[in-house]
């Protein structure tokens, strides 16, 4: 059997036929979907699927939103807002099985309108600062937790773009060519975010 | 794999900085207590219906005013500006007496309109110096809000001591949420927008409780309160169903666990859910044969 045949193409298309690039398409390594049940027909009631992935993925939406925009007190929101999103576009979702790699892109493109809203409310001086060690366990280390501080004050401090790439490669351990399609970007362009990222990251927190 | 990439992908992080992101990786993580999940499908679904709602509603407006152009307000405007002489005489979009009366008139004329004058209201002055030091927009709104909020923040607690909810919760509204922590704070502002007549506002403090203080004691009071804000004042059976057997999940053998069964039960009967109402009266039979609530629930689950 080819490569091709035992891997399915994944990707999202729009109930009438496929445009190309209208949504995007989901990431193949780490994000892969890893449902033990594959399959090729699109979900026959959309509100019971978006239901299904709720209650499977939600948990995993709002952690890895909360590691990547540190916005604990809006993190039920940003759940539902995803959730919302995947409401509308679940009807185009050829593979149940990418329902996971889907769920991923999606909360990326809300944490990206939260960190922007978030650098505009900063701007205008209406931010409420947030208290990072209040995000880990308080029994972790003084230490760990001014760590913690510094790289996500840093991270605050970037252009919303490069903070993602970076967060995808060395936070979410992704792979560049799947950075590169969850941040909507060509590959040249993720590896130079995140350079630039860990340059800035790195005389913060002084490595 | 090209040869940058192959570059990146093999240049380490600087240790610290790998502990950072192993940090964070590891440590930052939604804690959900149990049931959450159920409760905040509920809540996604409500959404979604509001969502329905407000698209509706948007549609709506918009027929409704295109009707009311269509109808003839938007040519009653054009016809006004057209008759001032604000609209060009070879406008498409103009309708009846105007235009007609526009294409008697010649054509290399243009039509003679009476302007009217426009008297002031006030008396015109010369135009305000502009501001020697005009600051930035976030440092005025900063000026303005920060002390105003470090005020609110001082007063509320001394004014729900006094039991002047109203005023409390007026000052109350004005804290960032992320300013209260500490469990004492966020009961005290439950009660305290319970007290002022608004239990919906209550819902986020209670919600506050119960996620990030979950092994505390004020955790099951806090789910418990939520209960009855959903059940008595909201309006939203299922959820505090939801909510009750979350309490009762927190502490299986804790005071609260007999009235959380109990209020479950009440709430599945509100909601219409009859096999759960009785599954639940089944329980609580099971459970306290002897219960303070035994004669309640067994007519509520209808065993």
């Amino acid at each position: 059997m080819s490569q091709s045949a035992q891997k399915p193409h994944l990707r999202l298309v729009p109930p009438g036929g496929a445009a190309p690039g209208a949504l995007p398409g989901p990431p193949r390594d780490a994000l892969e979907p890893r449902e033990t049940r594959i399959e090729d027909e699109p979900p026959a009631d959309p509100r019971a699927a978006v239901e299904e992935a709720f209650r499977r993925y939600a948990p995993l939406v709002a952690s890895l939103g909360l590691r990547i925009t540190a916005l604990r007190d809006e993190i039920d929101d940003f759940v539902q807002e995803v959730f919302l999103r995947a409401t509308r576009g679940i009807g185009g979702l050829r593979h149940q099985g990418a329902t996971k790699a889907w769920l991923v892109s999606i909360t990326i493109n809300v944490a990206r309108q939260r960190l922007r809203v978030r650098k505009l409310r900063k701007l205008v001086g209406l931010d409420v600062p947030i208290e990072y060690e209040e995000l880990v366990d308080p029994a972790l280390s003084p230490e760990d937790k001014l760590l913690l501080t510094r790289m996500y004050r840093a991270l605050d401090g970037l252009p919303v773009n490069q903070r993602l790439a970076w967060s995808l490669r060395h936070i979410e351990g992704e792979r560049l060519e799947t950075v590169a399609l969850l941040c909507g970007c060509s590959l040249a362009t993720a590896k130079r975010r995140i350079v630039a990222a860990q340059k800035v990251i790195s005389e913060a927190v002084g490595a | 794999m090209d040869m940058e990439t192959e570059q990146i992908d093999s240049q380490e992080l600087p240790a610290r900085l790998q502990r950072g992101a192993a940090i964070i990786r590891h440590e930052v993580a939604v804690r959900w207590p149990q049931g959450h999940v159920e409760i905040a499908l509920i809540k996604l679904q409500r959404r979604r219906q509001q969502r329905r709602y407000a698209v509706a509603g948007a549609t709506l407006s918009v027929v409704g005013v295109g009707l009311i152009g269509w109808m003839g307000f938007g040519g009653y405007v054009r016809d006004e500006l057209a008759a001032r002489g604000l609209l060009g005489p070879t406008s498409p979009s103009m309708s009846g007496v105007a235009s007609g009366a526009l294409a008697a008139a010649p054509a290399a004329a243009p039509p003679k309109v009476n302007v009217p004058t426009v008297v002031p209201l006030v008396a015109p002055t010369a135009p305000a110096p502009a501001r020697a030091s005009a600051e930035p927009a976030g440092h005025l709104l900063q000026q303005r809000l920060v002390p105003r909020r470090q005020v609110a923040a001082a007063r509320w607690v001394a004014l729900a001591g006094e039991k002047r909810f109203g005023e409390a919760y007026g000052l109350l509204r004005q804290v960032p949420l992320a300013q209260l922590s500490d469990t004492d704070d966020l009961m005290l502002a439950a009660d305290v927008a319970r007290q002022a007549g608004r239990p919906e506002r209550a819902v986020p403090f209670l919600e506050r409780v119960v996620k990030e203080h979950a092994q505390e004691v004020s955790a099951q009071l806090a789910g418990f309160s939520l209960g009855k804000v959903y059940l008595d004042n909201l309006d939203q059976p299922a959820l505090a169903a939801h909510q009750f057997a979350a309490v009762r999940a927190m502490a299986p053998g804790g005071g609260l666990a007999q009235d959380a069964l109990a209020r479950e039960v009440e709430a599945w009967a509100r909601a219409g859910e009859t096999s759960r109402a009785r599954d639940g009266a089944l329980e609580y039979v099971r459970l306290y044969p002897h219960g303070r609530r035994l004669a309640a629930v067994r007519d509520l689950g209808g065993i």
